[in-house]
């Protein structure tokens, strides 16, 4: 088994969102309009988050894109009482849908914010809806969800790899967000294979992981440097 | 390493409709063309490559499609159908200029296919002109109105009446609608983008001998001065500049590169940089020559270079020396003299070293000179053609086609003066006061294609006026955006997924490269290709102009041109193949490796510093600084370009990334600004320039100048569909109709104007927190 | 003490305590009439809520709990007044106790009913809440006994069937009493319900018996509750939530607002039922004096609580420090501490405001105080999650009042109700009372000595 995990550099993010996009068109997130973004419902299973740093003119942005961090110690996961959220086999922070009763506590308990309730049916209006994902199913009001690493990825790469008898190779899953990223700043992979992309990338010494101090094991790696230096 | 290996050696039969056998699983089939809707398998995905047009960039795509149901309306009945169904646009990985990856903008192009706004047929109008009262009617009824106003037209001697606007298009469309011009004998096929490239051309021309856009390689560079242009975000091909920043930054083991970026706004790109110069508007070139100054005082330049492939060095020399030391410098551009003097060494020490201008240092009065000025600075590190430096991408070797033969009835009319000419320079300005004012003759017919000038450009140019008293307009448009909510014939376009094109990338990836678009599903509704609607019109007008444009269809026109291609490149073999080649790869590409390749690098020889002294101008701003306080800075939305996505809901509810605004247009204020004005984040501004005003929320933004108002330019439509209208303010229509003089270009950033609270309370809608903190919050 | 008690023949007694479940005035059906329209009020909007999507409530991200949560934690914390109050009250051998314990052990099985729909008023999907239960099924698929939230499931359950018997027992005399001094159709309803009490001995008996595991029994249950509601918080990974005193504090701010929802409920009682004979200021100088200590005891908590996290001064626990204490919810914050401290101290402390209105006055404004507090609690934490940007905030809709009040609505009716078909006053008990009171009129006795018990009369 995999131990999926995907490193983003933030030295070559630049904010651009177009991960958002592709992760909207992969997973049939639903557009929620105006009212709904103002109140802080947006379906984004993946934002980027903006800092400001100084004072103009000394005034520096930082981004940095948060998804789930597929954690290996979840928060989310215990609080849940019908284990509609669980860890996979794959290390990966499954969500099962149906299961979800909607009690909203595992989004409270997920210290990264990246749960995302939907507060409401979705609708789409015709012909938007034909463009839905028949790989990714389409959530009903009441339900819980959030970044699944593309699932359905990993999952056709496994079929396909499983019919043609070899494991997965390095770089065949590409989760929607990491396939558009224009500066390559994301790489996903297999952690247990030390010889995969985004093993090579883990082990920089420039590598970190977002609020690492609660212990929540987090199998996505930050990557930041911090100036420029003359060398 | 790619995800979908689709470069498979196939047998392919001579017929079109052929599914390629992917080497792998059989879900990895890659589609060249429709395959017959039945022959598709439930659940399987096919992917079709085909080329993006969100933005005049031209990356490559490979589009996911898969069998499906669909609700859809017949005869106003509701009915299940079943059809190819388009599911994902992902980057075509092979695809030089983007290598498979895309910008936001480029994954939401199925909102544009599955845009629930479209229009569905040919539309002719019968109530007044705005009053959008229009009946469908047939094709057939559509063309033979089409062709009866053209054939009117020649019959009264006023072929040249016939203005063809449009945007930039793609290489073969734009052949195809100049040759058309040619045939029917109008010389006014004219072009405009909002955000165009006249002034880079132009500064390329005079320098370099080019009139074309440079190609910048980031991505082998370790130092880059970027001047003005946004260029991660919208400017010329923010993939390619993406994955070169990427590359600078991180992409080679114990280098880091450095960006550093004059703006007047904190840009997205300059929030990339590792350094932000807030540059007084309009002195991007003063800049350039100050470090040039430094350069060449402390002699850091590229000695051989300058010698052996310059001219003009000693009077330019003489000039920097002259007016360009750092302290007046620092005067003119508001940055402190030892940064000018730090960053000329950092800049001279750390080659391959490039800098790049563009965007608002373009879009001055001054902003030739600007260009100029700042092309010097790669003239000084001898950039030209290296590696980390700059180049120009040749067209690939296409077929020619035979000159349009001219008729005595088109020879005369095609010697009318063009609209938009005076002399060397083109000018969208002067096409419009030339087009307004009747003089030195009318328009009678106006073909819209991928042009919203009602929309995209200043209202001070008298574009509404023009517009109104146009006999006869025809839109190609595939929705209803503002301006062809006036034309009298709308002619629905395909969407660019649904049809034929090819698109030559300019600035492309360093090699020649084209992308072919093939229609990835069948026409959701009863529009046509407008290329072959031309085709079809032309046929109908007269024998001369079927002889011109022989072509029964645009596809039969693009693959003769690629036979041109073809006997260039193709290696041999018989052309069918080498076509279902090119479609199965989205288009054709010189490899890495062939440098030079079959078909030639060209990459500028020399560079003439003399246009810096001649075309030397101080920037001039509309609106006096006492009325007007503030400078206007406009700039394309990450989300919208130009204006142009905001009908897709995807991108509508995007965060823009530096405010995190969504759904709305916003007005950028530096905190103190705003302190000083009495307005705080959310509280509505007008903003007035001397040719307009616009209401919108105010943003505190740290990246702001204190002098400067920023709005993003993309909102603000009055039609274009249900999520685009009446959603926020368009700042275009603040600008004063300025150009800079040389080149025609729109002078976009040279407005100035002045900033009252608004009464009225209105929505801003942020979707992150992004609250400015201040000191007490610090703690 | 106990004057008047004393006075009250067992005629007048009867007459006082029986009378009103027989008799009904028009303003019975007034009250009865507003309270059901508001809970159908709520209802409907609850119906709407289900059936529209959890977004028409003002919950969002961050703030994922709201209202609802808060009313919850405080309807919990109302419903430990009765039982635990009275099975302290019984077991210290409060001599005053009789005319207390059955109001407040009617208060919890209310509060716990009304408060245990809040869980389900707050699911998404709240037709799939059987799947909370575990029970036994084909697929193997259990809740997930980490979660506090089966915990809370099976604490309130349990804390609820043991109210309600606490409840029911001692009622079964009174009962007994009121079948055979009615007729018709209420003979056979309390008949029914008196599950053929006779009062011999051994009932008697085993009643007392009963009566006294229970309380010792129900006290633990009662502290374990609120505890695990603490634990809804605490166990969380959220600044401000993850707090160790959280248990405790809860259990506190539960008896505290217990207290107060007891006396309002009594002064309320009284002057309704006119039972100024048998609810006297004694009763309420005695919880006044109580309420008094966990105003202390409250502040207390709330002042480790909120020291700890200032003198940390961790930058996530001070977002939300800051957010409650100075920010968007200071309001709320002060208000709470005026509410819990500042108003009601004054009055209880001192003799002469020690009153029955007084009291009233002190724990209406304990009430509020402590809804606040709960309403901090969630909301100011929820609000500023660790990474800022996600910050947020939240304001409830009209739906998420609606249902607010037609809970209070509902709370209120089912008391009203009760106290109109069941005496609200243990008669046996407080008959019992006045006769230990007038054989040793100089304190208290331990209850229930070996003496002949009062039979049915
Ligand atoms: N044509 C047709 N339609 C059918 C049926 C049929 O036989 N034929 N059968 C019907 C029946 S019986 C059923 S049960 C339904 C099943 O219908 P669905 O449940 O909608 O379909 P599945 O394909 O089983 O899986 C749903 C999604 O779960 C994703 N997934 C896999 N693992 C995980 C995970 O760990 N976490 C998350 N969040 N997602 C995951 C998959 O990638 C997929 O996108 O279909 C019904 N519809
Ligand atoms: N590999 C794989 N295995 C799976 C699943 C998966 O996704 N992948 N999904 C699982 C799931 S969710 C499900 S529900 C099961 C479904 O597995 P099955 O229950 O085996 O479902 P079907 O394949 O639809 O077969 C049902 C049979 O009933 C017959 N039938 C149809 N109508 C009638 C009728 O009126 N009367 C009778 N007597 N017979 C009738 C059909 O002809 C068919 O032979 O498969 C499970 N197994
Ligand atoms: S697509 Fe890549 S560069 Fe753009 S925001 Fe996402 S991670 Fe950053
Ligand atoms: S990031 Fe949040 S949702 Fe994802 S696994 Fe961790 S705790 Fe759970
Ligand atoms: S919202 Fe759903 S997944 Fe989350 S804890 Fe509740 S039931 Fe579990
Ligand atoms: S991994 Fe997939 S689901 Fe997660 S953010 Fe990226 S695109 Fe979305
Ligand atoms: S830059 Fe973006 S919008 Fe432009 S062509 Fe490329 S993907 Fe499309």
């Amino acid at each position: 088994m995999a131990k999926w995990g995907m490193v983003i550099d933030l030295d070559r993010c630049t904010g651009c969102e177009a991960c958002v996009i592709a992760c909207h068109a992969e997973n049939n997130l639903p557009i929620v309009g105006e009212e709904e973004s103002a109140k802080g419902r947006q379906h984004n299973w993946i934002r980027i988050e903006r800092y400001w740093e100084g004072e103009y003119p000394h005034i520096r942005a930082r981004f940095i894109p948060v998804l789930c961090q597929q954690c290996d110690h979840a928060p989310c996961e215990p609080v849940c009482p019908v284990y509609a959220t669980y860890h996979n086999p794959e290390g990966l922070n499954a969500q099962v849908y149906n299961r979800c009763i909607g009690t909203r506590f595992c989004a409270n308990n997920c210290p990264y914010t990246v749960r995302v309730f939907n507060w409401f049916d979705h609708q789409w209006e015709r012909p938007l809806d034909e463009q839905l994902n028949p790989d990714v199913s389409i959530r009903t009001r009441g339900m819980m969800e959030k970044c699944t690493f593309c699932v359905q990825r990993i999952r056709r790469a496994r079929h396909q790899a499983e019919d043609e008898g070899r494991d997965i190779r390095d770089g065949e899953v590409q989760p929607a967000c990491v396939q558009s990223c224009p500066t390559e700043a994301m790489v996903f992979g297999d952690l247990d294979d030390p010889d995969s992309r985004a093993s090579q990338r883990a082990r920089s010494r420039r590598a970190f992981r977002l609020l690492e101090e609660l212990g929540t094991e987090p199998s996505v790696i930050y990557l930041k440097e911090d100036e420029w230096v003359e060398p | 390493m790619k995800r979908r290996e689709f470069l498979i050696t196939t047998t392919l039969g001579a017929g079109a409709t052929v599914v390629l056998q992917g080497r792998g699983h059989q879900e990895e089939r890659l589609i060249p063309l429709l395959v017959s809707e039945e022959r598709l398998v439930p659940g399987v995905e096919y992917w079709t490559a085909s080329v993006c047009r969100q933005c005049p960039a031209g990356c490559g795509i490979v589009v996911k499609t898969m069998f499906g149901e669909a609700t859809t309306t017949v005869d106003d009945q509701t009915v299940r159908v079943k059809r190819r169904q388009a599911k994902k646009i992902e980057g075509n990985p092979d695809h030089p200029l983007n290598r498979g990856r895309l910008c936001a903008r480029g994954q939401a192009g199925l909102q544009v296919l599955y845009n629930p706004d479209r229009l569905r047929g040919p539309l002719k109008r019968t109530g007044p002109r705005g009053s959008d009262q229009y009946v469908e009617i047939t094709w057939e009824e559509a063309i033979r109105l089409l062709v009866e106003r053209l054939q009117q037209l020649r019959q009264r001697r006023q072929a040249h009446a016939l203005v063809f606007l449009t945007g930039r298009l793609p290489r073969h469309m734009r052949l195809l609608v100049e040759r058309f011009m040619r045939a029917y004998g109008s010389p006014n096929h004219i072009t405009y983008e909002l955000f165009d490239d006249t002034v880079e051309r132009r500064a390329n021309k005079l320098t370099m001998g080019r009139e074309a856009l440079a190609t910048y390689d980031l991505a082998r560079a370790r130092y880059v001065l970027s001047f003005g242009a946004p260029f991660l975000e919208t400017w010329r091909s923010p993939v390619y500049y993406s994955l070169g920043f990427g590359s600078l930054r991180q992409g080679r083991p114990g280098v880091r590169g450095k960006l550093v970026h004059a703006e007047p706004r904190f840009s997205l790109t300059a929030a990339s940089a590792d350094e932000w110069l807030p540059i007084n508007p309009g002195t991007e070139g003063a800049l350039a020559m100050g470090l040039a100054g430094v350069i060449i005082e402390e002699k850091l330049f590229d000695r051989a270079f300058i010698e052996r492939h310059t001219r003009g060095f000693q009077a330019f020399r003489q000039l920097v020396r002259e007016e360009y030391s750092p302290e007046p410098v620092s005067e003119i551009t508001g940055i402190p003299a030892e940064t000018i003097v730090r960053l000329a060494r950092e800049f001279a020490r750390h080659r391959p070293s490039l800098a790049l201008g563009g965007g608002a240092a373009a879009a001055q009065t001054n902003g030739l000179f600007n260009l100029i000025a700042i092309q010097a600075l790669n003239a000084l590190m001898g950039n030209l053609g290296r590696p980390g430096g700059l180049s120009f991408t040749p067209d690939p070797p296409f077929q020619e086609f035979p000159p349009v033969p001219e008729t005595p009835q088109t020879r005369e009319s095609l010697r009318q003066p063009r609209l938009d000419r005076v002399g060397e320079t083109a000018s969208i300005a002067t096409f419009i006061e030339r087009w307004r004012s009747g003089q030195p003759y009318a328009v009678d017919t106006l073909f819209l294609y991928e042009a919203n000038p009602l929309f995209a450009l200043p209202s001070a140019l008298g574009v509404r006026e023009a517009l109104q008293n146009v006999p006869f307009i025809v839109s190609f448009s595939s929705f209803k955006d503002e301006s062809t909510a006036w034309a009298d014939l709308i002619l629905p376009d395909h969407t660019y997924l649904e049809s034929w094109w090819d698109e030559v990338p300019e600035p492309g990836a360093g090699r020649p490269a084209v992308g072919l678009a093939q229609p990835v599903v069948k026409p959701l509704y009863d529009t046509r290709s407008t290329p072959d609607v031309l085709l079809q019109a032309a046929r109908s007008v007269g024998e001369d102009m079927r002889a011109a444009l022989p072509w029964e269809r645009f596809e039969d026109l693009l693959k003769d041109a690629y036979r041109g291609l073809h006997r260039a490149v193709g290696g041999g073999g018989d052309f069918d193949r080498f076509w279902e080649e090119v479609l199965k790869n989205g288009g054709w590409w010189a490899s890495d490796d062939q440098r030079p390749s079959p078909v030639g690098y060209v990459e500028p020889q020399t560079f003439d510093f003399s246009p810096a002294l001649s075309h030397r101008r101080q920037p001039a701003f509309a609106g006096d600084e006492r009325t007007y306080p503030f400078h206007l800075y406009i700039y394309p939305s990450i989300a919208f370009f130009d204006g142009r996505g905001a009908n897709q809901p995807w991108l509508q509810e995007m965060p823009d990334p530096m405010t995190t605004v969504a759904w709305g247009s916003w007005v950028e204020m530096h905190p103190r600004t705003a302190e000083r004005l009495g307005v705080s984040e959310g509280d509505r501004v007008w903003i007035e320039s001397p040719h307009g005003r616009i209401q919108a929320p105010v943003v505190l933004f740290p990246g702001a100048r204190p002098d400067t108002i920023n709005v993003p330019v993309g909102q603000g439509h009055r039609a274009y569909g249900r999520y685009a209208r009446n959603r926020g303010a368009n700042p275009v229509h603040l600008l004063a109709p300025l150009v800079e003089p040389a080149s025609g270009g729109l002078a976009w950033a040279a407005t100035r104007v002045k900033v009252t609270k608004s009464p009225e309370r209105g929505r801003l809608v942020t979707v992150g927190y992004t609250r400015v903190h201040t000191e007490a919050e610090r703690r | 003490m106990g004057d008047k008690a004393g006075s009250l023949t067992t005629n007048m007694m009867h007459e006082d305590l029986i009378r009103p479940l027989i008799l009904t005035g028009r303003r019975f059906y007034l009250v009865v009439a507003v309270l059901g329209a508001i809970v159908l009020w709520g209802l409907a909007a609850w119906g709407y809520q289900v059936r529209t999507g959890m977004g028409v409530a003002g919950i969002n991200s961050p703030v994922f709990w709201g209202v609802y949560i808060a009313t919850y934690i405080f309807f919990i914390g109302i419903s430990n007044a009765g039982t635990l109050i009275s099975a302290m009250l019984r077991l210290s051998h409060a001599g005053w106790r009789h005319p207390v314990t059955r109001c407040a052990e009617a208060i919890t099985v209310f509060a716990l009913m009304v408060g245990g729909m809040f869980p389900l008023i707050h699911l998404g999907r709240v037709w799939k809440f059987y799947w909370l239960i575990p029970y036994p099924n084909e697929r193997g698929l259990w809740p997930n006994f980490h979660s506090p939230l089966v915990w809370d499931f099976m604490a309130i359950n349990t804390y609820l069937l043991g109210s309600f018997v606490y409840l029911y027992l001692p009622m079964l005399p009174d009962l007994a009493l009121i079948r055979d001094r009615v007729a018709g159709w209420r003979r056979r309803f309390y008949g029914l319900l008196a599950l053929g009490w006779s009062g011999t001995p051994v009932e008697w008996h085993r009643l007392e018996k009963a009566i006294s595991i229970l309380a010792v029994v129900i006290i633990p249950v009662a502290v374990s509750m609120h505890s695990v509601v603490a634990w809804d918080f605490s166990v969380a990974l959220k600044p401000m939530w993850h707090s160790t005193i959280f248990a405790p504090y809860f259990v506190v701010g539960a008896l505290f607002s217990g207290i107060a929802i007891l006396m309002v409920a009594m002064v309320i009682l009284r002057r309704v039922f006119h039972l100024e004979a048998y609810l006297e200021p004694i009763h309420f100088n005695n919880l006044g004096l109580l309420l008094l200590t966990f105003c202390f005891l409250w502040l207390y908590f709330t002042f480790a609580e909120y020291l700890v996290t200032w003198y940390g001064h961790l930058p996530d626990e001070m977002a939300a420090f800051r957010f409650k204490v100075e920010g968007p919810l200071a309001p709320f914050f002060w208000g709470m501490v005026l509410m819990n401290f500042v108003i009601p101290v004054p009055i209880l402390a001192m003799r002469k405001t020690r009153t029955v209105t007084g009291c009233l006055v002190a724990s209406l404004s304990i009430l509020v105080g402590m809804w606040l507090e709960r309403y901090l609690i969630v909301v100011g934490t929820l609000s500023r999650p660790r990474l800022e940007f996600a910050w947020g905030h939240y304001a409830p809709t009209w739906v998420e009042i609606s249902i607010l009040m037609g809970t209070v609505a509902y709370f209120i009716l089912l008391y009203v109700l009760f106290s109109k078909i069941f005496p609200i006053i243990s008669i046996w008990e407080f008959k019992q009372g006045r006769r230990l009171r007038a054989q040793k009129p100089a304190g208290d006795v331990p209850v229930m000595a070996n003496e002949p018990f009062p039979g049915v009369m």
